[in-house]
């Protein structure tokens, strides 16, 4: 109960911590931010003079501070210029779309990994084993912007699928279920360049840590007295294989909202990614600020779930209340 | 095992040195524009004419054929053969910066050109531009690797040797970091600097962005070596015989502190070499008109260039080699470093 | 391992003198210094190159009183010097240390929980028990007269063990 405390503690003053830094962000460069939207013809000097003074910039660095958690608490996350809408529903909006992509490609990932991993981990060497090795460590060596601009290549020339955005332009005329095949056909191709980029790392630490527990001493003392190689994996190696491979799990979840931006551009998937590019591009402070913390919040929610985790699962923590990561 | 990485880090050096001396393998500048030859494919070699197979390959001068008002594609003109020269004179550039020269490796005489990996929208060659773009690519994955190393190593030392609440804090900054994503912090850090610079400034800036957002993970990796060193029990010998914590730290824990970084480096350099790929693909690095592997890229976000000029995926596969000798490198220095 | 695996016989010597500033003279003077402490300890000096990861275990420890003896010490405090090492081992690390004693005039201050070894290089010994010492005497009293309870302990299991042996070889306890 103790270490529970403990780590939502740290989590919150890890929101904190970012909140701090993000805004500490909107203080670092306004002036160059206002600077050139001076340059914008599109705003008029009048509307910048109201946004300073509506941003309250004219106050000490203490207050401002305050005033922006306290707009933060509230979900008010600003205004964006670009869109000319608050921050908060535009970012929302987007991160459905994106966590869609994400949590589809989580769990298919998970799926073929794990068995994967301790397949080739069971037959060391063999065939399986050292196939999976070497696919994995060759799609890590290449850089995700590559895979994903190779394979739209080859979709795109060989029509598998639609690309671009997540509806066809006619869905609405479309049927509930036509409109959901509409959209997983517009899925395939961003969840498959992420299932591939993010299996090949999993395989590899499943992989690794059931090895380092079949090569350990009670392994080896339970094959002596004649157990079965199934009663083995499941009784003895995967429960204990299980407490890294939760860890991982965590910071996939952790990185659910963020990990994807790269394939949503690339792709045209209509996320997160995409729309916090465009805000960089197009220097919308808030967006941007607002994106930052919503994945941020993410990641540190994603973190302590996998804390949360590693106590259900590890006896050893609930004890000793180890660092575990 | 040593032959491996001896030979992993021959190819390693022969692609640094071709990216370094640029100006001499690249046939042409790689700022220079063939309006007339845009898009070209990639120049054939040929070996055998139709008389005799020459060991010398030669080429044909190419153009464009118009079909009525419409730009058909590039057809050779066989009338004449144009061999393939070495150390031939060219455009002239600056070697290392510094050397003035017009020696090029290979190249044809005019008005034929050697366009090894085909040419971009305005004509340029693409094999150049791969070339000098590697230059900006690759040296920004090294110097962010370098900014970041650095940075990483001095705070976990002091952290590691100093223990306490200096460690307490350290640690606590270092986890804050690491929960931020670190992508969109990327994004978010270069959002708030202004978007157009002068090539230089954009590099260093580039480099600087990303070498100081990843000084989280070997902060952490450094600091582990040293608190587990500080207590290895000849250090402990060391204090007995009266060391001083300056000579404690050169003698015992740098060395192994040193073996952890070389992995961190083989690791980092292909990341961040991607990472400014990236951005710059995003148009948020190197600009136009300097070349770098990203920008050159970001012109097949267009699915009707992405289609039909494949050959512009060049600098993608120059990226592939580059990162693949990397991660091999890395991946046997861990392996070393496990057993030893 | 009070001994850095990476760092080879010489620098592992050597390291006491580098360490006060008494490593003078050049390389080849510095390298016969380490030779005679090498020779000394029963080691051959040209084994100052390899690596300390190199060496056994009984050779780990006679390079360990080399390093001690690097700096001329007058006193040198052995604690639990000779466990973990076999049982020969032990007995040349042993007249080893009896040798070096003679040599250079050093004192030893013995921790052991070997009464036989005790017995047999200690001038004066003292017993401890629960933390603190509870005998104190010359090494002939205390083996054959001994007062504190717990020392009367120690002996008794010694003298099993001394009996055990002679029983099953047949030699004299």
């Amino acid at each position: 109960m103790n270490y529970i405390l403990r780590r939502l503690l740290r989590a919150m003053l890890l929101l904190v911590g970012v909140s701090a830094l993000c805004f500490l962000f909107t203080e670092m460069a306004p002036g160059s931010f206002f600077d050139e939207m001076r340059l914008n013809p599109q705003i008029s000097p009048e509307t910048i003079a109201a946004l300073r003074s509506s941003y309250g910039l004219d106050q000490p660095l203490a207050v401002r501070y305050a005033r922006w958690v306290n707009a933060a608490l509230r979900a008010d996350l600003g205004y964006s210029i670009a869109y000319n809408a608050p921050v908060a529903p535009l970012l929302w909006s987007r991160a459905k779309n994106t966590l869609l992509l994400t949590t589809c490609a989580l769990a298919i990932t998970w799926l073929i990994s794990v068995p994967l991993g301790v397949w080739a981990a069971s037959r060391r060497g063999g065939l399986v084993d050292r196939a999976v090795t070497l696919a994995s460590s060759f799609v890590i060596s290449v850089p995700e912007l590559v895979i994903a601009v190779g394979l739209l290549a080859l979709v795109v020339r060989w029509r598998i699928l639609p690309v671009g955005g997540m509806m066809s332009a006619d869905s609405d005329a479309l049927s509930m279920l036509a409109k959901l095949k509409d959209v997983a056909r517009h899925l395939a191709l961003p969840a498959f360049i992420l299932i591939l980029c993010e299996t090949s790392i999993i395989v590899r630490h499943v992989r690794a840590s059931v090895l380092e527990v079949l090569g350990a001493t009670y392994v080896q003392a339970a094959r002596g007295l004649g157990m079965s190689q199934s009663r083995l994996l499941f009784r003895h190696v995967l429960p204990v294989a299980a407490n890294p491979a939760i860890s991982l799990l965590g910071f996939s979840l952790a990185g659910l909202l963020s990990g994807s931006l790269i394939v949503e551009v690339v792709c045209g998937w209509p996320g997160l990614g995409p729309l916090i590019l465009e805000a960089t591009l197009s220097r919308d402070l808030y967006l941007v600020i607002g994106g930052i913390m919503f994945s941020a919040l993410f990641m540190i929610g994603g973190n302590f779930v996998a804390d949360m985790m590693l106590i259900v699962v590890d006896p050893r923590i609930r004890k000793e209340g180890v660092d575990a990561r | 095992m040593r032959a491996k990485v001896t030979v992993l880090i021959v190819m390693l050096v022969g692609l640094h040195g071709v990216l370094l001396l640029a100006g001499f393998f690249a046939p042409y500048d790689p700022a220079a524009q063939n309006r007339e030859l845009s898009y070209a494919p990639p120049t054939r070699l040929h070996f055998k004419d139709a008389l005799e197979f020459h060991l010398r390959p030669f080429v044909y001068a190419s153009a464009v054929v118009m079909e009525g008002d419409q730009r058909g594609s590039y057809q050779e003109g066989r009338s004449r053969e144009y061999q393939v020269r070495l150390f031939v004179t060219g455009a002239s550039y600056k070697l290392l910066g510094v050397h003035e020269s017009t020696t090029h490796l290979f190249g044809v005489s005019e008005p034929a050109r050697i366009f090894l990996f085909g040419t971009d929208a305005y004509g340029r060659d693409e094999f150049s531009r791969v070339l000098f773009g590697g230059q900006i690519s690759v040296a920004a994955g090294i110097v962010a690797t370098v900014i970041t190393l650095f940075a990483g190593s001095v705070v976990g030392i002091i952290a590691g040797y100093y223990g306490g609440w200096v460690d307490e804090l350290l640690m606590g900054v270092n986890e804050l970091f690491l929960s931020l994503p670190w992508l969109y912090f990327l994004l978010g850090v270069r959002a708030f600097l202004p978007l157009h610079l002068s090539t230089l400034r954009t590099f260093f800036l580039l480099t600087g962005v990303i070498g100081l957002i990843g000084w989280a993970r070997p902060a952490r990796l450094v600091r582990g070596v040293v608190l587990s060193s500080r207590n290895r029990s000849y250090v402990l010998a060391g204090r007995g015989f009266g060391a001083t914590d300056f000579y404690l730290s050169r003698r015992h824990i740098l060395p192994e502190v040193f073996g952890l970084l070389l992995t961190q480096a083989a690791l980092l350099v292909p990341r961040y070499i991607a990472a400014e790929v990236t951005l710059s693909f995003f148009g948020l690095g190197v600009n136009e008109p300097v070349a770098s592997w990203g920008n050159m890229l970001s012109t097949l976000q267009q699915y009707s260039v992405l289609v039909s000029y494949g050959w512009l995926l060049a600098p993608a596969c120059a990226l592939v080699v580059t990162s693949v000798l990397y991660s091999s490198l890395a991946e046997l220095f861990h392996s070393r470093l496990k057993s030893s | 391992m009070s001994m850095n695996p990476c760092f080879s016989a010489l620098e592992a010597i050597e390291e006491p003198l580098r360490i006060q500033r008494k490593a003078i003279g050049n390389r080849q003077e510095r390298r016969d210094r380490v030779g005679r402490l090498m020779i000394e300890v029963g080691l051959s000096p040209d084994w100052m190159d390899r690596p300390i990861s190199n060496f056994s275990g009984g050779q780990r420890q006679r390079l360990a009183l080399a390093r001690a003896l690097a700096l001329r010490p007058r006193l040198l405090v052995l604690d639990e010097a000779l466990t973990g090492l076999d049982v020969s081992t032990q007995a040349q690390i042993a007249n080893l240390l009896l040798d070096l004693q003679a040599a250079h005039q050093l004192t030893y201050l013995l921790i052991s929980h070997d009464l036989a070894l005790v017995a047999r290089m200690a001038n004066v010994i003292g017993v401890m028990a629960g933390g603190r010492i509870v005998e104190t005497g010359p090494a002939e009293q205390i083996v054959s007269n001994p007062m504190h309870a717990a020392t009367k302990q120690l002996l008794a299991s010694a003298k099993t063990t001394a009996a055990k042996f002679a029983a099953i070889t047949g030699a004299p306890s």
